[in-house]
């Protein structure tokens, strides 16, 4: 556990960095939403899972979400519209949307709500998906134990070159409203798309609670991914360790204000290893050791906000 | 009072709070009839495993806040 030690006038004591303050562990696991996994070898509930839903999958989102806090997890709940941004943010999910909070609001412990995750290109222009989130997020507001906030792509904003994707054109600035702030982040290098090497705790977690400090809110990280590849050159380079896995939650703590991180354990929309063509991000069985030390030092999912 | 150390990594950016009342020291000097008092005070070090770089955000002699 990294720790602070302070000294003066002779006198020295040293502090944890509190696990219970730290930000919840978790992830989103392949289609099933099976947790065992992890939750196994553990032997204790992840921080926080994260499941997607479309319209027409209220009952078993609810359900799924219930079963999450009766499990010790905080379920994060992202949600597809059934109109447009466009017609959102002018009142015609407002029914769809109220129905969703007040059924969260029925849960008996926390959960993050998102609508329409990573927007960036699904439709045009952003300014709509911003005013859609800003109406929307009224209707979780009256509710104590839902939290409610946006994720955007990430690469497009650290990386992108789209000057109406970058952080000073959707954040901080447009958005009014949120409980947090959420990313997405992927390290490519090993994927058949490539790119750079990095640890991606300290590339992506930077500026993006940067923003978040900006805005006021907490952020979270709603999926992130290193490859196969990268796993297996992290620890050839780190005397068999993946840093990259306990960097990333230790530059969380070190930053402050992180709500959550959240890895994307699935091959679903996966891009490939360069290597061998699988799913990139799917944790594999020594990277999963590491994930289940860090879940061993994270803080338990809050009874309450 | 010995000294205590809180953090609050609920607080963005984290904040920590030093607190000691040792720190503050007076020292009377007197020289040829005439006496004056030096007054000082320990500063406060902080070491953090992670590497943070820790800035003083305020210090009152007995209350040092850090972020």
């Amino acid at each position: 556990m990294p720790t602070v030690t302070v000294t003066a006038a002779g006198e020295s004591t040293t502090v944890d960095y509190t696990p219970a303050a730290g930000p919840l562990w978790g992830a989103a696991f392949q289609t099933t939403a099976d947790c065992t996994p992890v939750e196994n070898p553990a032997g204790r509930p992840v921080g926080v899972h994260r499941t997607y839903w479309v319209p027409g999958q209220e009952v078993a989102a609810l359900a799924q979400s219930r079963a999450d806090v009766a499990a010790g997890r905080v379920p994060w709940v992202s949600y597809k519209l059934p109109v447009t941004w466009a017609q959102a943010k002018t009142g015609a999910a407002d029914t769809w949307a109220r129905s969703i909070t007040a059924g969260l609001a029925t849960l008996p412990g926390p959960v993050m709500l998102t609508w329409h995750h990573e927007p960036e290109g699904d439709q045009s222009p952003l300014s709509d998906f911003v005013a859609m989130h800003d109406r929307l997020y009224q209707f979780s507001r009256p509710f104590p134990n839902i939290r409610c906030g946006p994720i955007l792509t990430g690469y497009n904003q650290i990386f992108g070159t789209d000057p109406a994707q970058k952080p000073a054109a959707m954040w901080p600035g447009e958005f009014t409203s949120g409980d947090f702030f959420g990313m997405d982040a992927y390290m490519y290098w090993g994927t058949a798309k490539g790119g750079a090497y990095y640890s991606i705790g300290p590339k992506y977690w930077t500026p993006i609670a940067a923003f978040a400090k900006f805005k006021g809110v907490p952020w979270a990280i709603g999926e992130w991914g290193i490859s196969k590849d990268a796993a297996v050159r992290n620890r050839s380079e780190n005397g068999g360790v993946t840093t990259q896995i306990t960097d990333a939650y230790d530059t969380a703590v070190r930053l402050g204000g992180c709500l959550a991180l959240s890895y994307f354990d699935c091959g679903l929309n996966s891009t490939r290893n360069a290597s061998d063509g699988t799913p990139a991000w799917p944790l594999d069985p020594t990277t999963l050791t590491a994930f289940v030390d860090v879940l061993n030092a994270s803080p338990p999912a809050p009874k309450s906000w | 009072m010995t000294i205590s150390a809180k953090l609050d990594l609920t607080a963005a950016p984290p904040t920590l709070t030093v607190t000691s009342d040792k720190r503050k020291v007076s020292v009377e000097v007197s020289a040829v009839g005439e006496k004056t008092t030096a007054t000082g005070m320990f500063p406060v070090t902080v070491t953090d495993s992670l590497g943070k770089v820790w800035k003083s955000v305020s210090d009152d002699g007995t209350t040092a806040t850090f972020s």
